[in-house]
C-alpha cells in the first residue's frame, strides 16, 4: 500500500480508537508493532525491554488516540512514543545515549574507500559495527535505513533539529568507517 | 575555499538520506552532481549502500500475538482499576473468563491435594523449585487446563500476574523441568507460553 495511504488508514485507526474501537486497536496494533519492537531492539538489543516498550508505546496509543492532532505522522508519532521510553530505559540504566565522540572531528582518517566497502560486504563484520554505535547513532542508523525516513522525519521523532540528526548520521558513518577500516586491516573476518 | 568546505560538509551530510531517496529533487541533483567529482564520497555510498541493505535484512522478531494478548490484558486491567464503563465493554470477557478459570482451576488442585493427604502449597507462595512462566490460551477451559496440569503432574504455585503469567512447579522431585517445560509448549491449544524461569 502507498505511504499515502497508509497514512489515511492509520488516522483512521486512531480516531476509531480514541472512540473505544476494539477492533481498531488490534489492527493497529498488528501494523506497527513490528516497526516498534525492530526500532528498540535495535538500540537496546534486549528482547524483554523491546516487548516490554512495545507494551507501553501502546497503551499509550490507547489512552492518547484522541489527542493525536496529526502534525506529524502517525508512525512518527509512534516511534517517538517508543524514543521516548528507550531514553527512560537508558537513563534508569545509568547509560548515555549521547556519543562520545568529538563532535568536530573531521573525517580525516586515512581510510581506504575500497577496503571500507569491502569489509561492509562483510554482513557479520557490519553488525558487529553496528552493535558498537552509541545509542544516538543507533537511533538515526536505524531510522534512515530501517524506517526509510527523511531527516525532517528522524528530528520529529528523536525531537532536535534536522541539523542534529544530520550530524549525527554523520559521525555515525565515520565510527562505521573506522570499525571497518580496523578489520579490514587486521584482516578479521568474524 | 571555507565556503567550499562547509558545501562539501552539507553533501556529505545528505549522502544517507540520498541513499535511502527521501532528499528533495533539488537536493538529490546536487549530491549527484557531487558523486561525480569525488571517489572517496561515491566509495561512502556504496558503504551506506551495504549498511542500509544490512539493517533491512534484520530480522528483529516481535512479541506478535502473545504481546497483543497481554496488551488486552493490561488494558483490561487498568479498565477494571478505573472503573470505566467504556471499558467494561472491552476485553473483558476473556480476562474475566480467565480468572474464574483460575480459580476453578486452584480450588480444584485444593481439593485434589486434600483428599491425598498432600501437602497443598497456596498459589502465589513463593518456591526453592524451578518453576515454568505459563501463559494459557484465553480460549482454554478449566477442564483442558485441569488435565493437562494433571497429565504433566504439575501445579500453580504463583499467578496471575499483571500481564496473566503463572507459575507451575513440578509436582514430582524427580520430574525434569526442561521435558515439562518443551511438553507445555507442545500444548499449544491449552499454553500460548512456557518458558523456565
Amino acid at each position: 500500500m502507498p505511504r499515502e495511504e497508509n497514512e489515511q488508514s492509520a488516522r483512521r485507526l486512531l480516531t476509531a480508537i480514541a472512540g473505544g474501537d476494539e477492533s481498531a486497536m488490534e489492527q493497529f496494533y498488528r501494523s506497527y508493532e513490528k516497526d516498534v519492537y525492530a526500532f528498540v531492539q535495535f538500540r537496546l538489543d534486549d528482547p524483554h525491554a523491546a516487548a516490554e516498550i512495545v507494551n507501553e508505546a501502546m497503551l499509550v496509543v490507547w489512552r492518547t488516540a484522541g489527542r493525536f492532532k496529526g502534525g506529524s505522522k502517525v508512525r512518527t508519532w509512534l516511534l517517538g512514543i517508543a524514543n521516548n521510553k528507550v531514553l527512560d530505559v537508558l537513563r534508569r540504566r545509568g547509560k548515555r545515549s549521547h556519543e562520545e565522540l568529538d563532535e568536530g572531528l573531521p573525517d580525516a582518517s586515512p581510510v581506504s574507500g575500497e577496503r571500507v566497502v569491502a569489509a561492509a560486504q562483510h554482513r557479520r563484520s557490519l553488525r558487529t559495527c553496528l552493535k558498537g554505535l552509541t545509542d544516538q547513532h543507533r537511533q538515526v542508523v536505524h531510522l534512515a535505513f530501517f524506517e526509510e525516513l527523511s531527516y525532517g522525519e528522524i528530528a520529529e521523532i528523536v525531537d532536535c533539529p534536522a541539523g542534529t540528526v544530520k550530524t549525527r548520521m554523520y559521525h555515525a558513518r565515520i565510527s562505521l568507517k573506522r570499525c571497518l577500516e580496523r578489520m579490514g586491516m587486521t584482516g578479521e573476518r568474524i | 575555499m571555507a565556503e567550499d568546505i562547509s558545501d562539501d560538509r552539507d553533501m556529505e551530510e545528505l549522502l544517507p538520506w540520498y541513499v535511502n531517496d527521501t532528499l528533495t529533487g533539488a537536493e538529490a541533483n546536487r549530491v549527484r552532481d557531487y558523486l561525480q567529482d569525488n571517489e572517496r564520497a561515491a566509495a561512502d555510498v556504496e558503504m551506506l549502500r551495504q549498511v542500509r541493505e544490512t539493517v533491512k535484512s534484520q530480522d528483529f522478531g516481535s512479541p506478535g500475538e502473545f504481546g497483543l494478548r497481554r496488551l488486552k490484558s493490561t488494558i483490561d486491567e487498568e479498565s477494571r482499576k478505573s472503573g470505566s464503563a467504556v471499558a467494561a465493554g472491552w476485553w473483558w470477557r476473556p480476562a474475566i473468563a480467565a480468572a474464574v478459570l483460575v480459580i476453578a482451576v486452584q480450588a480444584g488442585l485444593l481439593i485434589d491435594a486434600r483428599r491425598g493427604g498432600d501437602t497443598y502449597k497456596p498459589a502465589g507462595e513463593a518456591t526453592a523449585t524451578p518453576t515454568i512462566q505459563v501463559r494459557f490460551d484465553p480460549g482454554a477451559t478449566e477442564r483442558d487446563i485441569r488435565r493437562l496440569l494433571n497429565e504433566l503432574h504439575i501445579e500453580i504455585v504463583q499467578g496471575p500476574g499483571s500481564a496473566g503469567v503463572y507459575r507451575v512447579t513440578a509436582i514430582r522431585d524427580d520430574a525434569d523441568i526442561e521435558q515439562l517445560a518443551a511438553r507445555l509448549r507442545e500444548a499449544g491449544s491449552v499454553v500460548t507460553h512456557a518458558e523456565i524461569d
